[in-house]
């Protein structure tokens, strides 16, 4: 395990008079290391213009941090340049998809998804269901804790599968998905569908190559993996961009080619062709930076990392008396973790928000709710579960503060 | 530590005013806070001429917040007429938390009976 807390200052700071801050609430955003934060300052402190169509430095230096940029999160993920559209947030991503592509949806047509997909993947797919006539399926669980591959194989046997989206890692559960399995069920079963992977929960965590994994889109979210709010991504294989499967879906300035009064043609770029209007340079740079940090630190050396507080916090929770730890116990599968990111739980006697106040009150950031799940929650028949996630600041010393924290929840819910 | 986990309120938690259906209600209405799961049904009987609120019951789950201000407003609407009622905002139940301001992380849990009886009374 490493230490980087140092480069991370919001970390440094006590909240409620005297406690240290420990954040457990990576999961929903994840804290920002000096690097990142510096990358923007400098930004628009030096370099800020808009990018292309001007000659002078300033226009060139913002033009040459944007595509620099573009280039090196793509190749962190292992795709091209042409095949990143950058998008706010991992939402407008999923939303990509559904309006770039999804009017290759029709009539009849079966859009599959899963019971435990965060409502980005969800219900932009319950809405392009209604608007084609499509029929949305939703493959259920295992256990409260996984997919249920068989009932994933029946449905892409059963026919009409046009698009299959679905998690790599829940960001309730922590449960990673086997995404080589079922891309092969797809290669067999439905051989012409296209595959959406939401990378939102397993980008900060994992090592991730878009073209060995085979699917046709990756939707991820830069400011969970270091990055500043408001730059994620879409990752569109080529081949659908160039042969037009994939139509852009913002229109007006920077993505056309000639404008007329009544038509217009796009540009030939990819990248120019779906990036409409004035980019956000700064966050893209800082997006950038944060790739080029968790590379220093090696994807391999992150997962296991995070894979070794999961264990962690799961082994010190199921320890405390009244509460539910949620989700698959923690171990490696075919050589890789079992599930990523965070543990979540339920209090027998006191519900998740007053158990996130009151660890809070000790100097304990963790979320309480549904976390965007609620088909999954309504289906194990939980109210709302409270989560710890982490990230690569995180240490064990994070989870014993929280555990330290519930002797505040027995103290005043009693025993 | 945050004022709404004091003794007080821990105690009203534990055993709140008016829990249950109330046998003859008039009118039924549902609360949900669907982000964080509080789930609150409020039951209303009203008095002959229908101006009154005469007796309140109310059910469901929620977290410390939204139980315990729902007991306290279940107790302080009996006898007042609708329109008062839907006059009120969160100064009505305030004071009886020792609280001058409303905490916005939790405004929503606080609420939710207000805005459930409230939402009743428009619907009649």
């Amino acid at each position: 395990m490493f230490d980087v807390k140092k480069d991370f200052p919001i970390l440094n700071q006590k909240i409620h008079g005297d406690k240290k801050l420990i954040y457990l609430d990576s999961g929903a955003t994840s804290q920002k290391p000096q690097q990142v934060i510096d990358a923007i300052s400098d930004y628009y402190t030096n370099d800020n213009s808009n990018v292309h169509r001007g000659v002078h430095v300033l226009s060139d230096r913002s033009t040459q941090a944007w595509e620099e940029s573009r280039e090196t999160i793509a190749s962190f993920f292992g795709a091209l340049p042409d095949e990143f559209i950058v998008t706010r947030n991992t939402t407008e991503a999923t939303n990509g998809v559904a309006y770039g592509w999804g009017h290759n949806i029709g009539k009849g047509d079966v859009i599959v998804s899963t019971a435990i997909e965060h409502h980005a993947n969800l219900v932009v797919w319950q809405e392009i269901a209604k608007k084609a006539g499509a029929t949305l399926k939703v493959v259920g669980l295992k256990n409260k804790a996984e997919l249920d591959l068989d009932e994933f194989e029946k449905i892409l046997k059963a026919g009409s599968v046009k698009l299959v989206a679905f998690n790599h890692v829940s960001n309730s559960l922590g449960t990673v998905s086997p995404v080589s399995k079922i891309v092969g069920f797809v290669k067999k079963h439905a051989p012409s569908a296209r595959i959406l992977l939401d990378a939102a929960q397993s980008a900060p965590h994992m090592p991730l190559d878009f073209h060995d994994m085979k699917i046709d889109f990756m939707a991820f979210g830069g400011h969970k993996m270091l990055g500043p709010m408001g730059a994620a991504g879409l990752l569109v294989r080529k081949e659908l961009l160039e042969s037009g499967e994939m139509r852009p879906w913002l229109f007006g300035g920077g993505m056309i080619d000639q404008v007329g009064e009544q038509d217009a043609t796009y540009a030939d770029n990819l990248a120019d062709r779906f990036t409409a209007g004035t980019p956000d340079v700064a966050s893209v740079r800082g997006l950038a930076v944060a790739c080029e940090y968790l590379a220093n630190l090696g994807m391999d050396e992150v997962m296991e990392h995070d894979f070794s507080l999961v264990k962690y916090a799961y082994e010190k929770l199921s320890e405390i008396d009244n509460l539910e730890v949620i989700g698959l116990k923690p171990e490696m599968v075919d050589g890789a973790p079992n599930r990523l990111g965070s543990v979540s739980f339920i209090h027998k006697t006191v519900h998740s928000h007053d158990l996130a106040q009151i660890i809070d009150s000790e100097g304990v950031a963790v979320r309480s709710g549904h976390h965007c799940t609620m088909p999954l929650h309504v289906a194990c028949g939980w109210v709302a579960t409270t989560r710890a996630s982490f990230n690569v600041y995180s240490l064990k010393e994070d989870i014993d503060a929280l555990i330290r924290a519930f002797k505040k929840v027995e103290k005043i819910f009693g025993k | 530590m945050t004022d709404f986990y004091q003794e007080e309120m821990i105690a009203e938690f534990k055993e709140p005013q008016n829990r249950g259906k109330i046998p003859d209600f008039n009118f039924e209405q549902k609360g949900v806070n669907a982000s964080c799961g509080d789930d609150l049904v409020v039951f209303l009987k009203l008095s002959d001429d229908g101006l009154k609120i005469e007796n309140v019951g109310w059910d469901g789950q929620g977290c410390v917040v939204s139980v315990t201000s729902m007991s306290v407003l279940s107790e302080k609407l009996k006898g007042k007429t609708l329109e008062e009622v839907l006059g009120w905002d969160e100064n009505n139940l305030l004071p009886f938390f020792g609280m001058e301001e409303l905490n916005k992380a939790r405004e929503k849990c606080f609420m939710l009976g207000l805005r459930t009886v409230q939402k009743t009374i428009k619907n009649i």
